[in-house]
This record gives structure tokens, sequence and C-alpha cells, in this order.
């Protein structure tokens, strides 16, 4: 590694919370920025809210209700109108890993490639599809398990364990995969690093971190809709 | 430096916790600070808007019955016009009719009197050429027979021979 | 001569696990044919339905993210054999 090849997550400190070892890795830090970027933007909106006019004046009004709306619109088309409160959720997971995927971009490490991050998105995912799955189905929910045949119960439990395993890796190979390409490439000669790597930066980190959050939150919402009994949908 | 690309162990689920911690605040304030009130205030607008739209459209159907309305009064009115002119029309013929019956009846009777007038005048003229017919026949006959007969007996002989002459000859 | 054993012992397996990443990362394969097959179909039945480019793409994108899964796999079983490798800290013991 004396190579400058370095597409490690760095831990910066670890300290002792209650005798377990707590890492404060890359990751964390660049989730905070993303965080204290993402939460100014929000209070911005927030007090430009009230200047808000019925017709848009502003292309910044333009901006946000485009999004809002493109979110809406986006749930209530994948689950329904009357689970679009989802929306609420899926707004910041979507914003967290778009601004996550072009991370990159400004020479960070990405938080989403790290299994944590989309671990824990995905573990999010897997709470609230068993837990919409229990709120709509109610009993039928755990004979689902026992269908077509009893004896396949292990192979549905698991089958369910291996949807948010596929989503976090899925996200997390997509992304890792981009930053140790571009790791490899800049640890190139320089006369190699000369517009080749703004080329890879469009292909790995805004085209595909846009692509990845995109199929991440439809997946997501596509697995909890599946929850969701179709004609309790509206 | 040190660091890793993936560890599956305990640090793991740690980083795995605290990155859940995040991503449920960072989501909690978004949808706080950002979505639900962007999403209320278009709601909101799409609320009053689709109310104007609402009393537009009251508006508007209350316009179009009040010009059907007037429509039809207008058309009622028309057809009143009509009606009344046809009738002052017809009176109007009518009285014309009505007049000239009256203008003829009294012509007629105008003539009618004139007529009479004239046979009476006729009437008249015969009487006085009766009269002096019988004057002159007399004052003929007196000088005639002068002294045989009076005067007397000499008109009543005259108006004998005159009224037998005269209701033959003077009606023609 | 224990410490040669082990280093070298630690050589085969380091040689070995990169084989194997090389190896993992076959999986890529199957993904890149399913995507093919699904972006040409995409192409397809835009082709037949224009006015529905919108869905078409949606749903090829979700299917293709859905097949791509399996390379997903390989690539991760690659990255931990590299980077992450349990086999090697298996042998210090």
């Amino acid at each position: 590694m004396d190579s400058g090849l370095d597409f490690n997550n760095h831990i910066i400190a670890t300290f002792k919370l209650f005798g377990i070892d707590i890492r404060f890795t890359d990751t964390i830090l660049n989730t905070w920025i993303i965080m204290a970027v993402l939460i100014l933007f929000a209070i911005v909106v927030r007090i430009k809210l009230n200047k808000f006019k019925d017709v848009p004046e502003t292309g910044f009004q333009n901006f946000i209700e485009a999004i809002v709306e493109a979110m809406d619109s986006f749930v209530s088309s994948n689950m329904g109108i009357k689970y679009k409160y989802f929306g609420n959720w899926f707004f910041g997971v979507f914003a967290f890993v778009l601004f996550s995927n072009l991370f990159g971009l400004l020479s960070f490490r990405a938080p989403t490639a790290d299994l944590a991050t989309t671990g824990a998105l995905a573990f999010t995912t897997f709470i609230l599809i068993h837990f919409m799955g229990i709120m709509t189905a109610k009993g039928s929910y755990f004979k689902a398990y026992l269908e077509p045949v009893p004896f396949l119960l292990p192979i549905n439990i698991i089958s369910e364990f291996a949807t948010p395993v596929s989503l976090s890796f899925r996200l997390f190979g997509n992304i890792l995969g981009g930053t140790i390409i571009m790791g490899l490439v800049y640890s190139l000669p320089a006369y190699v690093k000369v517009g080749i790597p703004a080329a890879l930066h469009v292909y790995f980190d805004v085209f595909a971190g846009a692509l990845q959050t995109f199929i991440f939150v439809m997946l997501s919402m596509a697995f909890i809709g599946d929850k969701i009994p179709e004609e309790m949908k509206n | 430096m040190n660091g890793f690309i993936l560890t599956l162990d305990q640090s793991f689920l740690i980083d795995v916790a605290w990155q859940l911690l995040n991503t449920v605040i960072l989501c909690g304030v978004l949808s706080f600070l950002l979505y639900k009130p962007v999403l209320k205030f278009m709601e909101k607008r799409r609320e009053r808007i689709q109310n104007q739209l609402d009393t537009a459209d009251e508006k508007l159907t209350d316009a179009g019955r009040l010009k059907a309305e007037y429509e039809k009064k207008l058309r009622e009115i028309n057809t009143e016009r009509e009606e009344i002119l046809s009738m002052a029309r017809t009176r109007a013929a009518q009285r014309e009719q009505e007049i000239i019956s009256q203008a003829k009846k009294e012509a007629e009777t105008l003539k009618n009197r004139a007529m009479t007038d004239i046979q009476r005048e006729q009437e008249k003229a015969k009487d006085e050429m009766k009269k002096q017919i019988i004057e002159i026949s007399s004052a003929m006959a007196s000088r005639f027979i002068k002294a045989s007969i009076d005067e007397n007996q000499q008109k009543k002989l005259a108006d004998e021979v005159i009224s037998e002459l005269g209701d033959v000859k003077w009606q023609n | 001569m224990e410490s040669f054993e082990l280093a070298s012992l630690r050589a085969f397996v380091l040689g070995c696990s990169a084989i194997g990443a090389g190896i993992a990362m076959i999986a890529g394969v199957g993904p890149g044919i399913g995507q093919g097959y699904a972006a040409g179909k995409g192409c397809e039945a835009v082709g037949r339905q224009p006015e529905a480019r919108g869905t078409i793409m949606s749903t090829m994108l979700l299917g293709a993210a859905v097949a791509e899964t399996t390379g997903i796999y390989g690539l991760v079983i690659a990255i931990i054999l590299l980077f992450a490798n349990p086999l090697v800290d298996l042998i210090q013991k």
C-alpha cells in the first residue's frame, strides 16, 4: 500500500463506551458532512417556504416543488396513494444516498462505499417490509411462510433475509467498485491521470450513483409495497 | 494510516447502529423541515385553487342558467310582441272593415234620404203643379163659365176631373 | 523457521485468495448477458410501444438491478477475499 493505492475506510479515532470499542471512521465523518449540508439546505427551505408564492417566481421554489412533487408521485405510484406518507422516509433516504454517491466527486470517500451505511439502510427497509406485512396482513402474514408447502419454511425465511442483503450489497458493491477503480486510476502515473478520471467520475459517481440511488429506493418501495394488499393501496 | 474496506465483526455492527442513527436523524429532520411543509404548502395551494375553480364553475353554471333564463324571457317577449302585433293587425283590419261598412251604411242612408227627399220634392212639385193646374183650369173655367156655375161647384168639378186624370197620368 | 513456514503459508493463502477473487469475478458474465438481454427486450418494447417509454424504462431498470445481484455477490466475495481476507487471520492462530 505504499504506491499511493488507497481506497480504505480510514479509522480516524477510536474510543471506548461501556467497554465497547467504537471507531470513528471516514464513513461517519462524511455522513456527518452530508447530514450537515442537507439539514442546512432543509433549514433554508423551511425559512424560504414562508415567502413561497402560489405561482412559483423563483427557480429555487420551482426546484423544491419539482423534487417534492416527483417524490410524492413516485411513492404514490409505487405504493399506493394511501401509503404515500412513506415519502417522508424515502425522501430522506433518496437525498442521503444520492449525496453519498456523488460525494466521490469531491474526492471524499462515499459513505455508501461502506457496508455499514448500506446495511443500515437495508435494515430499515427490512424492518418496514415486515412491519407493513404484519400491520396489513395480520395473521395471514405468518401463514405466507408456510406456502406453498410447510416444509419450504426455511427457504422462505432465507429469501426474506436475502432481500436486505442483496439490497445492501448491490449499492455497496456498485459504489465500492467505482471507488476501487477510481483509486486504481489515481495510483497510476501522472500522465495517465489527465482527463481520464473525469470521464470515469462521470460514469461511476454520477451515472452509476444516480442509477443505484434510484434502484435502491425503487426496490425498497417495491418490496414494502409488495407486502401491502392491492385493494388496500387506495 | 490504518484502514479497512470490509470487516464482518462486532465493530461492523456498531457502525451499522451508528449509521442507522444518522440515517434516522437525517430522514426525520428532512421530513420535518423540508418534505412535509412543502407538501402541505402544495396541498393547501391545490385545495385553494380547486376551491377557486369550483366557485368559478359554480358561477359559470349560474351565468349559464341566467343566460338561458333571459333568453327564454326574451323569446317570450318576442312571441308576445308578435301576438300583440297580430292582434292589433286583426283588430285594425276589423276596424277598417267596420269603418268601411259603416261608411257604406251611412252613404246608403244618405242616399236613401236624398231619394226620399227627391221623391217628396217631386210629390210636392206634383201637388204644386196640381194646385196650379187646378188654379189655372179653374181660372180658365171661371173665364169660360163665369156666369153659370159658382166658384165652389166649379172647384169641385175641376178637382174630380183632375184627380181622375192625375191618378193615372201623373204617375209615370 | 516457524515464522518462515507461516509466512510462506500466508503467501500461499493470499495467492489462492487472489485467484479465487479473479474466479469470483466470472460471476460478472451472467448479469452482463442478462442485462444485455433485458436492455434488448426493453428496446423492442419501446419500439413497439413508444408511449410507454417511462414505464418500460423503470421496469427494465428494476429487472436489471435484480439481475445484477448475482454479479454483485461475486464482486463482494472478490472484495472480501482481497481486502478483508478471513482466511489469513485463520492462519495466524
